[in-house]
């Protein structure tokens, strides 16, 4: 049983008389300990699927199963404990909080969740130990990146879902966030499902799924993911 | 300022609906309580106004101890600046003890003097003026008008203080025919006097004519300026104190008059009345001594009068016999001469008849000769003529017979008819002498009778007379005496006028019980006024601050865009200039509408408990709106400025792009490691976040301690009136009830006082006390009145009865033989200690006394001292003029068994009873809940406004943040506490420093609105912090409860999108 599937999903929104399908009927699955890609140009309605992924946002219409449990059908409290216990999330703006040093704003995570990784422990995991005291505004994009990611991670989630993480970001570091996701995907076999508008970097993952104007247009696995080392763009 | 963007300026205030309307609010209860306030004092001082040019007050009113005479008025009428001068009677009495025993001032019922229109009238409630002898109207105000109504008759006790009511007044027993409110006593004192216990209960008005007074007692002046300015105003006190000095100077000629003119006069009028008396009396006695002599004179006459009648009457008598015996001879000679006649004329008569004989015979005798011869002759051819001769020579013989019997005949009827006529006459004769006889004999009688019936009328004429001249004698006598004793009741008069001196006292409107209390309340609210809303002013500043500056952060990109599309600076300031302007124009409308429309009727409200000049009309005080108004405008558009002009400084490419959040800090408490680590997550967040925006948490503990503060303040003024009733009447004065005897007495000449109260059975103690009217002077300043001299007999046990005590620690005071002990009120007015010496000045002299101590009271002042120090400062024995009695059973059945039995003694004028006061006095407090209602809805919204619109902030500014938590999966309760505990360690804070706040505003306001001779409490009770604390705490968990829902409404993928 695959971890996620999406079954003819739908998000329509109404505007006057007019109804717009940001999703419009899609399915797809994604496997346990996979690396998706989800791709497509801005307003392919890509970040939807994730927030309704994510529990953020709720389909019109159409199932979407994870380890078999209809997410549509939870209510507001099962979405909160969805998202505490099952999700972890990774923005393009990092989304720290400014009042919180690195390690407390990865602790803020892993006060709420039954397993969670230790923070320092997280924090190491993306190479940030020695800056965990510092506050966002002390750390450069990147670092402040890596950090949302430790604290994603610390919760030890079922899925992450991570937008755009490398949009704020210059190519090296962006590169390096890239390289962090894919090693942890690897090594903890964390089931990631990655947006973004960028198509050069399919490559690097198992699962490659193409969307246009709310559908999607190609579901493709790689049997051959290369390392983010081996692609340029 | 282009149409755009002022389209853009209105529609901003559409979206920002909230955060304009909590400036909105914050200014409208800035303003409006500031407006509000500030109009309350002018519609008090406008009341007033009002109320006494209609009722016309006098300006002066003028005592003197020898009272007015009609040349004192004119002299003061003849004042420069005097518009008109009413003369008038007052005097003090004791309503009799079935009615109730209150001490009334009775005043004569104004009236106009000469030309002068009439002063201080009343106006009546109900019923009708008095318009005769026995009518009376008594006084409407709430307390003293439920205790007779119209149609009652109110009965005064004879005995009135040192004089008698009937040397006072005409009648004692007056008929109740209205009520009404006099202009002199807007207030509820009523002044002293020294009748009864010596405090006026109430007053009333009869007509003049009802006053038995010989001068006028009073003069009541009015100035003519007092028509033109305002009554409190400084011109109106200036002109006052100018015209108080004339008046005063004209009573130094008027009091020097008394005894230069008033005196000699008295004794010049007594002489002239001495003179005159000795000239009527000299008078008197002349008028007497000529009736005396007329008297005597016709005494005289009658008795000669009489006798001659006598004399008269007896020559009448004697004539009369004479006449008798004269009738008699006459008679006598008459009834001879008659029958001589008789005789007379019977022998005539027979001669006749013997004649007639004869010539009958002759005629027969010669008819036969004739007859013979006739034959002889017929046989003579010459017979026939010789029978003829024959014939006619016998009838010549016969003819001549009979003539001669003829004749004889003829003589007879002559003699009798003689007779008869001498018969007719002589009869008549004695007729005539007859009746004249009889006639003299009924003049006789008649004279008689006349002679007794003058003897008996002149003999009553006489005793009339008499009598007459004795009750004009005795007249004369009597009114001699009287003379003689008003003359030496003059000679007294004199005497007591001479021992009198005419002293002046000349009161201005400050003299009225309650004129001053009235404008120092007014004035005392309108420092109340200049505090408050300085406070809210504050806050809405503040609030304008953090609201202002965060709209222009959210508006940085479009300001940025304005700029880049070439909008000057100004045009975009004037944005939010407008913006706030509005937001505090149409703020101060609504307060301005709200506080004006509601405080001064609100605050009246509760001061009509205290005063009675009927119902204020609002008079705005402009100055106080646009000062308002203006403060509010400057403040938020001031902020608007320097906020905009800070975040145009950027260029509008950095502008553009968001601001970097606010950057984290380390806080001070981090440094203490070993806390720190103690200290939960959230603990850490919400102390980094508290220092993160200091202007936000100045603003919020300000904003919540100014709710506390008000709270405080409120219940805390409730918290004041609780000694008034519990503690002044359940711990200090501890007894049931007073008795007032009717006359002032020495321990000895009361003790039967004190015997009945025991004998009534229902006395538990009973003390006799002397409270007396004093003015007390230190340093300079000098009690106006209610205060009083006390002197309790048994000053050892008096505890029953009167607890002395410190306030704060009830450290029990005991008197001394060389001090007195005085309450706290005067103390902390004039600044006294124990140790200090204060004068006291009673009508039986000054003394100097040192202070042992300062006890807890709360209501009028009293200077408790021992019988013996008295005695020693006034050089009298103390004279008690009341019994204080602590009851064994409380209650309304034991009172009347008390006082029925001590009522039934005449010597007792009134039995009162505490437990009445003490009703009395806590509903009129219970009105002033309404003020307390206003404060705590005022702090409710200072607190709703600061919080909410502070939250309101907070979630805006956060919002980012709090999506965040969601994404993470923290539950709604779980982001909530974030903010909430922020909130809740802000309010505790606020109402930390609110409670601190509240202890300092509370006292300001007590003391503010603190009555005259009143000191209300000073403790805050345990609770009121309490129900402070709590109601803060409620408000802001309400302001927390509803932005609950709003953390509920952020959306997660609309707020983390993108940047704005």
């Amino acid at each position: 049983m695959p971890l996620v599937e999406f079954k003819n999903v739908y998000k329509r929104y109404k505007m006057g008389e007019i109804t717009i399908n940001a999703v419009d009927g899609i399915s797809f699955c994604v496997e346990e300990g996979e690396f998706a890609v989800v791709v497509g140009a801005s307003g392919a309605g890509k970040t939807t699927v994730l927030n309704i992924l994510g529990g953020m946002d709720s389909a019109t219409e159409g199932e979407i199963l994870v380890r078999g449990n209809d997410v549509s059908r939870y209510s507001d409290r099962q979405l909160i404990e969805y998202r505490r216990y099952e999700i972890g999330f990774v923005f393009q703006f990092y989304n720290l909080v400014h009042n919180l040093t690195a390690r407390e704003n990865v602790e803020l995570a892993t006060q709420i969740c039954k397993n969670p990784m230790d923070s320092d422990q997280a924090l190491e995991s993306v190479g940030l130990r020695d800056r965990r005291d510092n506050f966002p505004a002390q750390l450069s994009g990147g670092e402040q990146q890596r950090v949302s990611i430790a604290r994603a991670l610390a919760k030890r989630p079922a899925l992450l879902l991570c937008d755009e993480p490398t949009g704020a970001l210059d190519y090296n570091t962006g590169r390096q966030i890239l390289a962090l996701l894919q090693e942890t995907c690897r090594s903890e076999k964390m089931t990631v499902v990655l947006i973004t508008h960028n198509s050069a970097i399919t490559p690097m993952a198992d699962h490659v799924i193409e969307m246009k104007s709310g559908k999607i247009v190609r579901d493709i696995y790689n049997n051959h993911p290369k390392s983010i080392e081996e692609i340029e763009w | 300022m282009t149409k755009a963007l002022l389209r853009n300026t209105f529609r901003e205030i559409g979206h920002t609906k909230a955060r304009f309307i909590s400036i909105m609010a914050i200014i409208a209860l800035g303003v409006g309580f500031f407006a509000g306030i500030k109009a309350t004092a002018p519609s008090m001082y406008n009341l007033a106004e009002t109320y006494y040019r209609d009722t016309r007050l006098m300006d002066f009113r003028l005592v003197s101890t020898a009272g007015f005479a009609e040349e004192d008025i004119q002299a003061v009428a003849a004042l420069d600046g005097v518009e008109s001068v009413m003369p008038s009677y007052f005097c003090d009495a004791i309503i009799n003890s079935e009615g109730g025993g209150e001490v009334v001032r009775l005043i004569a019922v104004p009236k106009k003097y000469e030309k002068n229109k009439a002063l201080n009238n009343f106006s009546l409630t109900e019923g009708r003026t008095p318009r005769k002898s026995g009518e009376i109207v008594t006084e409407s105000a709430a307390f003293a008008g439920s205790r007779h109504h119209v149609g009652e008759t109110v009965t005064f006790n004879p005995i009135a203080g040192e004089n008698k009511i009937n040397d006072l007044l005409q009648t004692t027993s007056f008929t109740v025919v209205g009520k009404a409110e006099s202009p002199l006593y807007i207030s509820y004192p009523r002044g002293t006097t020294t009748v009864g216990d010596g405090k006026i209960d109430e007053y009333m008005y009869i007509t003049a004519e009802d006053f038995k007074l010989p001068r006028y007692t009073e003069l009541y002046v009015k100035a003519d300026f007092s028509g033109e300015v305002s009554a409190f105003s400084d011109a109106y006190e200036k002109q006052a104190a100018e015209m108080q000095e004339k008046l005063r100077a004209l009573a130094d000629d008027r009091e020097a008059a008394f005894t230069a003119e008033v005196i000699p006069n008295a004794q010049q009028e007594l002489a002239d009345g001495k003179a005159e008396f000795q000239k009527k009396k000299a008078e008197a006695e002349e008028k007497l001594g000529e009736a005396l002599e007329q008297l005597t004179a016709g005494e005289e006459e009658y008795n000669t009068a009489i006798a001659e009648a006598e004399q008269k009457l007896s020559d009448a008598q004697a004539q009369i016999d004479s006449g008798e015996a004269a009738l008699t001879a006459g008679e006598e000679q008459y009834a001879a001469a008659i029958g001589a006649a008789e005789q007379l004329i019977a022998d005539s008569s027979a001669q006749l008849a013997d004649g007639q004989q004869q010539l009958e015979e002759g005629r027969a005798a010669l008819q036969q000769q004739l007859a013979a011869a006739k034959q002889s002759a017929a046989d003579s051819p010459l017979g026939d003529v010789q029978t003829d001769v024959m014939d006619a020579i016998g009838s010549a013989q016969l003819g001549a017979a009979q003539s001669q019997l003829f004749a004889g005949s003829a003589q007879l009827a002559a003699g009798e008819s003689e007779l008869a006529v001498q018969r007719l006459t002589g009869s008549a004769q004695l007729q005539a002498a007859r009746a004249q006889l009889s006639a003299a004999k009924k003049q006789l009688e008649s004279g008689k009778a006349e002679l007794e019936e003058k003897k008996t009328s002149g003999a009553q004429q006489l005793a009339d007379a008499r009598r007459e001249y004795e009750t004009a004698k005795a007249d004369a006598d009597k009114q001699l005496a009287e003379g003689e004793q008003k003359l030496k009741d003059g000679e007294a008069a004199l005497e007591k006028l001479r021992g009198l001196k005419a002293e002046w006292y000349v009161f201005d409107r400050t003299g009225n019980p309650g004129y001053a209390s009235f404008s120092q309340n007014a004035d005392r609210l309108d420092a109340v006024a200049s505090v408050f809303p300085l406070f809210f002013l504050l806050v809405a500043v503040l609030v304008c601050v953090t609201t202002m500056t965060r709209l222009i952060e959210e508006k940085r990109t479009e300001i940025a865009t304005l700029k880049a599309l070439g909008y000057g600076n100004g045009a975009i300031i004037l944005k939010y200039v407008i913006y706030s302007s509005i937001a505090a124009v149409a703020g101060s409308a609504v307060g301005v509408a709200a506080g004006v429309a509601s405080l001064p009727f609100i605050i009246y409200n509760a001061y009509k408990i205290m005063f009675y000049i009927g119902d204020i009309t609002l008079v705005i005080h402009w100055p106080s709106v646009v000062l308002g108004t203006l403060a509010a405008i400057l403040c938020t558009t001031v902020v608007s400025v320097i906020v905009c002009t800070k975040s145009l400084r950027a260029k509008p490419a950095q502008a553009m792009r968001p601001k970097a959040p606010k950057a984290g800090k380390r806080i001070l408490l981090e440094r203490m490691t070993p806390l720190w680590k103690h200290m939960g997550f959230t603990a850490k967040l919400t102390a980094r976040n508290l220092f993160r925006y200091k202007v936000r948490l100045c603003m919020t503990v300000i904003g919540v301690a100014g709710c506390t503060a008000l709270i405080v303040a409120a219940f805390g003024l409730l918290n004041s009136f609780v000694p008034l009733t519990d503690t002044q009447f359940g711990e200090v004065f501890r007894y049931d009830a007073v008795a007032v005897p009717n006359k002032a007495g020495t321990a000895q000449e009361l003790a039967y006082l004190k015997d009945s109260a025991y004998q009534t059975g229902e006395a538990d103690v009973a003390m006799l006390s002397l409270q007396e009217e004093a003015t007390l002077t230190f340093g300079g300043k000098s009690t106006k009145e209610n205060t009083h001299i006390a002197v309790p007999e048994q000053p050892d046990s008096m505890d029953a009865i009167i607890t002395l005590r410190t306030r704060r620690d009830k450290t029990p005071l005991t008197l001394s033989d060389t001090g007195v002990l005085i309450n706290e009120r005067i103390a902390a007015d004039f600044g006294f200690a124990a140790g200090d010496t204060v004068t006291l000045r009673t009508d039986n002299g000054e003394a100097q006394v040192k202070v042992d101590g300062i006890y807890e009271h709360y209501i009028h002042n009293y200077v408790f001292m021992k019988p013996a120090l008295y005695e020693k400062l006034f050089g009298s024995e103390p004279h008690y003029n009341l019994l204080q009695v602590k009851m064994k059973n409380s209650g309304s059945d034991a009172e009347s068994r008390f006082s029925t039995q001590m009522l039934s003694d005449d010597r007792l004028v009134a039995v009162t009873f505490m437990r009445e006061n003490i009703e009395e006095f806590k509903n009129m407090l219970n009105s002033l809940d309404m003020v307390v209602v206003v404060m705590i809805v005022c702090a409710a919204a200072l607190a709703f406004v600061v919080l909410y619109n502070l939250t309101n902030i907070n979630l805006a500014e956060r919002q980012r943040e709090i999506a965040t938590f969601k994404v993470l999966g923290f539950f709604n309760r779980e982001t909530s506490r974030f903010i909430y505990i922020e909130n809740i360690i802000l309010t505790l804070l606020g109402i930390a420093a609110g409670l601190g706040l509240g202890v300092i505003l509370s006292g300001f306001i007590i003391r503010t609105v603190e009555i005259d001779n009143v000191m209300f409490g000073r403790d805050i009770f345990f609770t009121t912090y309490l129900y402070a604390a709590g109601l803060t705490m409620l408000f802001s968990l309400l302001v927390n409860a509803a932005m609950a829902v709003k953390i509920r409404k952020v959306n997660m993928v609309e707020s983390l999108k993108s940047v704005e």
